[in-house]
């Protein structure tokens, strides 16, 4: 049955999203410190993806195939994972504050990217590195002590959940600080600072290859909640009554939203601004139905991070800025602008 | 056939205080069941037990003839519809949304519905007269409004049981008569009905039976006369109310706040 309303507009919006990926993916992989046209760069694209490099020009294959694409490849799934956790979290806390950190992933994941520079850690079996390991372990350990404490008499808490997950964010904030004040060099200091404030400078194909899997699965079962979150709006008991078992939904959207969110932050370090805006945005303009919000708020996430990404390493090159400060100058002003449009069009 | 909901000796509550003791009380095939009583009385305490949605502390709860414990959340949501206050209304949903979300028991992984879910949900929302505010979002309507999608979802489960808790908050005197007839129309096609009401009168006019509640015991139950006809009900409202019989309807009688009486005491205040 068609729907109504906001709904109408919505196969449209995917469309033009995809085609709207595809030139920012282009555009981003053009830009640089050596400009490539576009038509070089598509190319490329085909001569990789057909495994016909010998056709092209070299030095723009490599710049596009083992640079710029791994580190846009890696955006595009970072603001994906924050798109899609902030928009199904927002559904399961029922808090319009709610991002893909609130449960202490972002805390931890700093505290261990942290403790891996500062202790100078090296896992020898890990292929990406101590400080992607040690960010992604930590951030699900964050995330288990915050859902231990708030199972109390086998019921999930949201409200100690989200407490928990606060104040175990302070407590590993703290060691954080702790550790760049007290790094033997203020180099490292400086490292996990940087760390923290987001940048993809370190991205190569072997990252997204170990952050894949992860995050295919978390995103695969947050995407297959998408309903039962639209039920669940109605409140936990209401919801129940209508037949939804809201405990498992709880357990399967943390797991899949901070087993993604993780992954992601582990190579990214802290991105703000992404998952708490971009569902917002989506829901203000196609409606709150999150069969529609989860995906379309995983295709925006991810074009705004290519696009914000791109910003970060051409605005003052050959500096970089961190990309977080970037999500959210470019960010802010253009909610702000959509929040005022829609309080025009609903008030 | 089994009646739709039988409760036997329930005990339930928060924490370890009980706020329902003893309680037994049938609803049968056809039946509306009015639960009445001043507030805290536990009257949307037997609601929540006998929707499973808090663990008696002993006792039992039958729907159909099978215990509560038997039946699956999914199962139990295609015959039995509840209606909580505690439900939230989500302000950028649309009245179809909402009320298509009565289908939810009956939809697919993706809330993918057949044609006939649709047709039910279109039905339930020309019932309750929401056709022109279908494709509205709750949050431009009024309390009302909204409250009307709600019941309209809850018709839309097609359901065999009933477990309303003051349905018909919000809604104009009139609205309220024609939500209470709706729902005794679904009594007459066979459900059984346990609702929850505030207004005394509205529970006379439409039920089959009162129980009458205080401090969690159920003091009475019966028919509208013999109910609010008793001493049971001058004692739960304090003795500060009239029961009056109507011309033409002797056995659904009125009850009136006593006027005459000053009401409590409060120090300093004159006698």
């Amino acid at each position: 049955m068609p729907l109504a309303g906001p709904s109408a507009r919505r196969g449209p919006a995917l469309a033009l999203a995809l085609v709207v990926l595809l030139s920012a993916l282009l555009a981003a992989a053009s830009v640089g410190s050596v400009g490539i046209p576009f038509g070089a760069v598509g190319r490329v694209l085909w001569a990789g993806l057909l495994g016909t490099r010998g056709t092209v020009d070299p030095a723009q294959a490599a710049i596009v195939l083992s640079i710029r694409l791994p580190r846009v490849v890696l955006a595009l799934v970072v603001g994906a994972v924050l798109g899609v956790v902030g928009a199904a979290y927002q559904g399961l806390f029922r808090n319009p504050l709610a991002d893909p950190y609130l449960v202490g992933v972002s805390s931890g994941a700093s505290l261990g990217a942290a403790l891996a520079i500062a202790l100078t850690w090296r896992f020898p079996w890990s292929e990406v590195g101590a400080v992607p390991t040690a960010a992604f372990g930590f951030a699900l350990l964050a995330t288990v002590l915050a859902y231990g404490v708030s199972r109390i008499g086998g019921r999930t808490s949201i409200t100690l959940l989200i407490l928990a997950g606060v104040a175990l964010g302070s407590l590993f904030s703290a060691g954080t600080t702790l550790l760049m004040l007290s790094a033997r060099d203020a180099f490292r200091s400086v490292e996990i600072l940087s760390w923290i404030m987001g940048s993809l400078s370190r991205a190569t194909w072997r990252q997204v290859e170990e952050i894949a899997p992860f995050a295919a699965f978390g995103l695969a079962l947050v995407l297959a909640c998408s309903y039962k979150l639209n039920v669940l709006q109605l409140g936990d008991d209401q919801a129940a009554a209508l037949g939804l078992g809201v405990e498992r939904l709880r357990l399967v959207l943390i797991l899949g939203g901070s087993l993604a969110t993780a992954a992601a932050v582990s190579v990214s370090g802290i991105v703000g601004f992404v998952g708490l805006v971009v569902p917002h945005a989506v829901r203000l303009v196609w409606g709150p139905d999150h069969r529609f919000l989860i995906p379309m708020s995983g295709l925006l996430g991810g074009i705004f991070l290519i696009l914000a990404d791109l910003v970060a390493r051409t605005l003052l090159a050959p500096r970089e800025i961190p990309l977080g400060v970037v999500t959210a100058c470019v960010g802010v002003p253009l909610f702000v602008a959509l929040l005022l449009r829609q309080k025009r069009n609903l008030v | 056939m089994a009646d739709p909901l039988v409760c036997e000796r329930l005990t339930a509550g928060y924490g370890r205080k009980p706020a329902l003791i003893d309680a037994a009380l049938g609803v049968g095939s056809g039946e509306l069941v009015c639960l009445v009583g001043p507030n805290g009385a536990g009257k949307s305490t037997l609601i929540r037990a006998a929707a499973g949605l808090l663990r008696p502390f002993s006792g039992e709860v039958r729907l159909f003839g099978r215990p509560l414990s038997s039946w699956s959340r999914r199962e139990m949501a295609r015959r039995v519809a509840v209606v909580l206050q505690s439900g939230i209304v989500p302000p950028l949903f649309t009245v179809r949304e909402i009320v298509e979300m009565g289908r939810a028991p009956f939809a697919g992984f993706w809330g993918d519905m057949r044609a006939r879910d649709a047709r039910i949900a279109e039905e339930a929302l020309a019932a309750f007269g929401l056709d022109a505010l279908a494709d509205r979002r709750l949050g431009e309507l009024s309390g009302g409004e909204a409250q009307r999608a709600v019941l309209a979802r809850a018709l839309a489960q097609e359901p065999e049981l009933l477990l309303l808790d003051e349905p018909t908050v919000h809604l104009d005197i009139h609205r309220e008569a024609a939500a209470l007839a709706g729902i005794r129309e679904l009594a007459r096609r066979g459900a059984g009905v346990l609702v929850v009401l505030h207004d005394l009168n509205l529970a006379s006019a439409f039920a089959d039976r009162l129980a009458l509640l205080q401090g969690g015991r159920i003091l009475r139950a019966g028919p509208p006369l013999e109910v609010l006809g008793s001493e049971e009900l001058l004692d739960a409202y304090e003795r500060s109310v009239r029961v009056v019989g109507l011309p033409g309807q002797p056995e659904r009688p009125i009850v009136l706040p006593d006027f005459r009486d000053p009401g409590p005491r409060y120090p300093g205040r004159p006698r």
